[in-house]
């Protein structure tokens, strides 16, 4: 029975197979056969079957008008609305028979029963809901992988509620934009008849708009971000344990002091409102749940991007000597004068003598590179 | 549709047309026997729009006609089912309406007309008519129809047309 429903299904070309050669512990081989549905094929058959439905309601209608509509009571001959031209009498306007010469009744019997134009428009009507499904889902595409799922081992499937959570997908990736991934198919084996495909499953639909709508790191200063993350670090351990645990290396002394070099450099590249800004880090740790969501998601990317994270205390140091920082920036003379090469703008320059210009350019060549570091 | 095609037809004159006119003659022959005909693969010859070619005549033995082999262009119009034509109504009776698309017959049945047009055979002349009597089609008037079906016969073709379907009906 189940046998007999999937393969209607596969010859509806609703869900697709893939044949797998299994060997068994008695080194026997066994076919297995894996079923998915491809959901861009599957949209593309919904509609090819519902365009095959639009047609045949205009079929039919095309079919009642070339029916044989008229009826001859004294012969018993039947024409067709093709033949109505031979049948009309141009001077009495009325349609006679070809033989008997009698008028030709309409051949009620094959009449419409009603307006097949309703019958389309009650078509429309009735699957709107699924045109409507159909338009939200036109511009969703989905991976390869999960149009196309590699066949998994059987005790993969038999674990429930395991890929669920390890392939939760990351906020912003590609991945969430998909219905809901892997997760969600692979759920689908495990509990029968939950596959809900829902765009805007665990929220992660939202959440990337909301990401996309106040990047934080358009806002905020990098350097601002980075003791967010530590403030927030400090008050969640769990997470703290877990940041660490990668980061637990012979060299992490030394890689922490390389990350302390390029916070200062980066905090003394930043604008000096945003440098006061930084001290009120504190408050801005008790943001929402969403916030501090989407701080953590930079948390990830800044951690590859500075190295091992340097821990609380070295962070609070790292706050405290900020005032300290300007210090490291190299200084130029415009027209006498000593200024901050963060400082210097076009119009410095212009006042620049030869000389100071050419030093200018050297010490901020070294600048840069130091930066690059 | 209308086509510009190449065709070739037979002229086939008599004895008495022998003379200075000739040719005249058989090029009017040509307009005569040609324009206003109906064949079933190419439909309604419209126009002849330039003679291509008259072959040399031959002369039939026993009689004194002369064969003229033709080619030349026409515009010709070929109805196809789905198509959209304007037309003139000619006749209107209960069962539906007669109309003229050019040279061709067309019968659109009354279970083809919109249900709010009503046949009102009180009026004069007889007309399909809305409630509010807003959309009146009587004889004479233009229309636009969708062919549903053609007749193609040797000599004629005959259409059935429909007015159910968008931007269709009343035209004037």
């Amino acid at each position: 029975m189940l046998r007999q429903r999937i393969n209607t299904l596969r010859a509806d070309k609703f869900i697709q197979a893939r044949m797998k050669m299994v060997t068994l512990e008695d080194n026997k081989t066994q076919k297995e056969q894996y079923y998915f549905i491809d959901y861009k094929s599957f949209v593309n058959v919904v509609k090819y079957k519902l365009d095959h439905i639009r047609k045949k309601l205009e079929m039919k209608e095309r079919d009642q008008t070339s029916r044989a509509s008229f009826i001859c009571h004294y012969c018993q001959r039947s024409y067709t609305d093709l033949e109505a031209d031979q049948l009309l009498d141009i001077t009495t306007g009325q349609l006679l028979c070809i033989i008997c010469k009698q008028e030709v009744q309409e051949d009620m019997s094959g009449m419409p029963r009603h307006d097949t134009r309703m019958l389309l428009s009650k078509f429309n009507e009735q699957m709107e809901p699924l045109f409507n499904l159909l338009r939200e889902v036109e511009n969703i595409k989905l991976a390869a992988k999960f149009s196309e799922p590699q066949p998994k081992d059987f005790s993969d499937f038999k674990k429930p509620g395991q890929a669920r959570t390890t392939k939760a997908p990351l906020p912003g990736s590609d991945s969430s934009r998909a219905w809901s991934g892997d997760a969600t198919k692979k759920s689908g084996f495990q509990v029968e008849g939950s596959i809900d495909v829902n765009i805007n499953a665990d929220g992660v639909g939202e959440e990337t708009v909301l990401a996309k709508e106040k990047p934080i790191w358009l806002s905020d200063a990098t350097s601002l971000i980075t003791t967010n993350i530590t403030t927030s670090e400090t008050s969640n351990p769990q997470m703290n344990e877990a940041k660490t645990a990668p980061s637990v290396s012979s060299n992490q002394q030394q890689a922490a002091a390389g990350a302390d070099d390029v916070m200062m450099l980066l905090q003394a590249h930043e604008r000096k409102s945003k440098k006061g800004a930084g001290h009120n880090s504190d408050s801005e740790s008790e943001d929402s749940a969403d916030e501090s969501a989407n701080k953590r998601a930079i948390n990830t990317t800044s951690t590859t991007a500075f190295g091992p994270e340097p821990r609380g205390t070295d962070e609070i140091e790292l706050i405290d000597s900020d005032d300290d920082d300007d210090d490291s920036i190299p200084q130029v003379s415009v027209a006498g004068e000593k200024v901050a090469i963060t400082e210097v703008d076009n119009h410095l320059i212009a006042k620049m003598t030869l000389e100071e210009k050419n030093s200018y350019m050297l010490i901020y060549q070294d600048y840069i590179g130091s930066l690059d570091d | 549709m209308f086509y510009h095609i190449s065709l070739e037809h037979e002229i086939l004159l008599h004895p008495r047309y022998f003379g200075p006119q000739l040719m005249d003659t058989v090029r009017q022959m040509l307009f005569t026997e040609v324009e206003g005909t109906c064949t079933g693969k190419y439909g309604f010859v419209i126009a002849v729009t330039t003679i291509d070619h008259i072959g040399s005549g031959m002369i039939q033995a026993g009689r004194g006609f002369v064969l003229y082999p033709i080619k030349y262009k026409a515009i010709v119009f070929r109805p196809f089912k789905g198509e959209v034509l304007d037309a003139v109504v000619t006749q209107i009776n209960k069962i539906g309406l007669f109309c003229e698309i050019g040279p061709m017959q067309c019968f659109i049945s009354r279970h083809s007309i919109p249900q709010d047009l009503e046949f009102d055979p009180n009026s004069n002349p007889p007309c399909y008519k809305s409630r509010d009597e807003e959309v009146v089609i009587q004889q004479d008037d233009e229309i636009r129809v969708k062919i549903v079906g053609t007749r193609v016969d040797a000599t004629d073709i005959f259409a059935i047309g429909t007015l159910m379907d968008d931007y269709l009906g009343l035209t004037s």
